[in-house]
């Protein structure tokens, strides 16, 4: 019988008819773990650095598409020219935050900056949470896409933190705003492609992401001090998040979805100043802030600010978007059991003026006019620290690329929808409680909140209808998921370590972030269920 | 720190792995199998210095 007509019969994709045909769905399930297993496996077992695993993670990946999943030679070169792509968008970032990085090290204002933050907020937890959990915040709603773990990263060590905690922490703090940050890109790409209605679904998802808030604020204290400054946080966590989680939802019911994580984290960092000056927090006098200094080395960093509000207004942007665009376009692409990849005209187009990296260097050099101009410049700097940033940066770039190109080689094979349609066949009725993961397994293989709503958006949609639940409540799990897998996603932990010196540790990084990442995950997903039966 | 012979293998691994997917990508195009298969060797072989060198 044909693969078409057996479909039919069965009401089942053609992918899904070929892989029952094959025999062993529950074999072919496990197959399409098996690289994502390896690369987690390599990296947190015998802590091979990320570039070594990702290799060895990327032929595991070929050779199950190969042989087990029907993808011929043609699908696995343009899935790795595919993943080219993404991995030259990830690694032109790393390489401009190390750089801007390198730049406020080598002139002192790493440390000018750690005195103002020490000042601002007396107490260490309000310190952390105001770095590491509101501003961070603030960064993902005007850039995302990295930038916010490559700025806050640096600032966290400024603080005394160690360069895995800093990591851990810049990650952990900004994934609750991931999906209404960068001008709520991931957000948008589900209405989508999904088709719901944007009010409805901004409810939903704004609800479950402040629980993600508070679960993130709570995680961050735990991650820095234990128990005692998790207990010694909750108070203003609680107040805090409330007040962030509340702002982020107005500004959704006022349909202003692009500033809502903004707004989000500015209210958040206003609240933590405020807060410092309580009883209970004030450390002494303590020293005064020096604002001469204080903002003199953040200058690069409200550069940066000022440059990612600038193109995210829509006359600037449009413009600078269209104009050195670079994207290829790539044909229709199938393999043999039936998995097809549409064609598309222009493929993860970078707008070489509007990305982000760019704007980092921008920033970077209106910092070195200012700091040259002040003499907190030493001479051959700019040599200096493009040799430092070519160093630091050659391993996290082939660790990026080799990742990506691994996930694109699995996407496109229909190994990762494979994955995540055996978990929801597996969990049967109880899917929604594990909805959120199928959202964190798409950003873990795609690197990014978006990349996992297009995978995975219609996915859950279609299995809430199946399973006859709200399906504005499953893709708002769907997101909460996609948005806190970024804290444990390969291609935004090479950021992170690599501007906090650490690179080369992803794995334990990885490690650090995965307890709580699935933890908030679990929370997410059965305050989704929760709402599901209520509105049964 | 790695030594500069492991940094230049890494630069080697990372020139090969961002060239030999265009080189697949191009062969479609032009129809050669020969050239996907160099593309295809290519991004294979950065990969395998990456994986012993990193």
């Amino acid at each position: 019988m044909p693969v078409s007509a057996r479909c039919a019969v069965m009401h089942i994709s053609p992918f899904r008819a070929e892989c029952h045909w094959i025999g062993n769905l529950l074999g072919m399930w496990l197959l399409s773990l098996v690289p994502f297993a390896a690369l987690l496996f390599l990296m947190i077992v015998p802590k091979w650095s990320s570039a070594r695993a990702g290799a060895a993670s990327w032929f595991i990946a070929v050779i199950v598409a190969y042989a087990f999943f029907g993808a011929d030679m043609d699908l696995i070169g343009l899935a790795n020219c595919k993943g080219l792509l993404l991995g030259f968008y990830v690694s032109y970032l790393i390489w401009a935050g190390v750089l801007l990085y390198n730049l406020a090290d080598d002139t002192g204002a790493i440390g000018e900056m750690a005195a103002g933050f020490k000042a601002l907020a007396g107490d260490d937890l309000l310190q952390i949470l105001l770095v590491g959990w509101t501003f961070v915040s603030f960064l993902q709603g005007i850039a995302g896409f990295g930038v916010p773990v490559a700025v806050v990263g640096p600032m966290l060590i400024s603080l005394g933190l160690q360069p895995l905690a800093a990591a851990s922490i810049a990650l952990l703090g900004h994934a609750w705003a991931v999906t209404f940050g960068s001008m709520a890109t991931s957000f948008l790409t589900l209405v989508l492609v999904t088709g719901l209605n944007p009010p409805s679904l901004a409810h939903w998802s704004a609800l479950l992401l402040g629980v993600a808030c508070v679960a993130t604020g709570l995680s961050v204290s735990y991650m820095y001090g234990g128990t005692k400054a998790m207990r010694r946080g909750l108070p203003v966590v609680a107040v805090i998040g409330g007040a962030m989680s509340l702002t982020q939802y107005l500004l959704t019911a006022l349909r202003s979805y692009v500033i809502a994580s903004t707004g989000a984290g500015l209210v958040g960092c206003a609240m933590v100043g405020l807060l410092s000056r309580a009883p209970h927090f004030r450390r002494g006098d303590g020293p005064k802030i020096e604002r001469g200094k204080f903002f003199l080395a953040f200058s690069p960093y409200l550069a940066l600010m000022a440059l990612s509000l600038a193109v995210s207004a829509d006359p600037i942007s449009r413009p600078l978007s269209s104009a050195m665009a670079l994207s290829l376009p790539f044909p229709e692409t199938r393999t043999s059991l039936g998995w097809v990849n549409a064609a598309v005209k222009a493929y993860s187009t970078i707008s070489l003026l509007t990305h982000p990296g760019t704007l980092v260097l921008e920033a970077a050099l209106i910092g070195h006019i200012v700091f040259s101009r002040r003499s907190m410049t030493r001479s051959g700097i700019a040599v200096r620290i493009l040799r430092k940033t070519a160093s630091q940066c050659l391993s996290p770039t082939i660790a990026t690329l080799c990742m990506v190109m691994m996930s694109l080689v699995m996407n496109e094979s229909g190994m990762t929808y494979m994955l995540a349609q055996g978990v929801a066949e597996g969990a049967g009725a109880l899917y929604p409680i594990i909805s959120a993961f199928i959202g964190i397994l798409g950003c873990f293989a795609t690197g990014s909140n978006s990349g996992s709503n297009t995978m995975f958006g219609t996915f859950q949609r279609d299995t809430a209808r199946l399973l006859r639940v709200n399906e504005y409540v499953l893709c708002a799990s769907q997101t909460t998921g996609g948005a806190l897998g970024s804290m444990i996603a390969p291609a935004k932990v090479v950021v992170g370590t690599s501007v906090t010196k650490a690179a080369g540790h992803e794995g334990e990084v990885i490690h650090r972030n995965v307890r709580y990442c699935l933890a908030i995950g679990l929370v997410s997903s059965i305050t989704a269920w929760i709402l599901m039966l209520c509105l049964r | 720190m790695k030594s500069s012979k492991g940094k230049g293998a890494l630069a080697l691994s990372l020139l090969l792995i961002a060239t030999g997917p265009f080189i697949m990508y191009y062969s479609i195009s032009s129809g050669s199998t020969i050239l996907m298969w160099i593309g295809f060797a290519e991004t294979a072989f950065g990969m395998l210095l990456s994986l012993l060198k990193a």
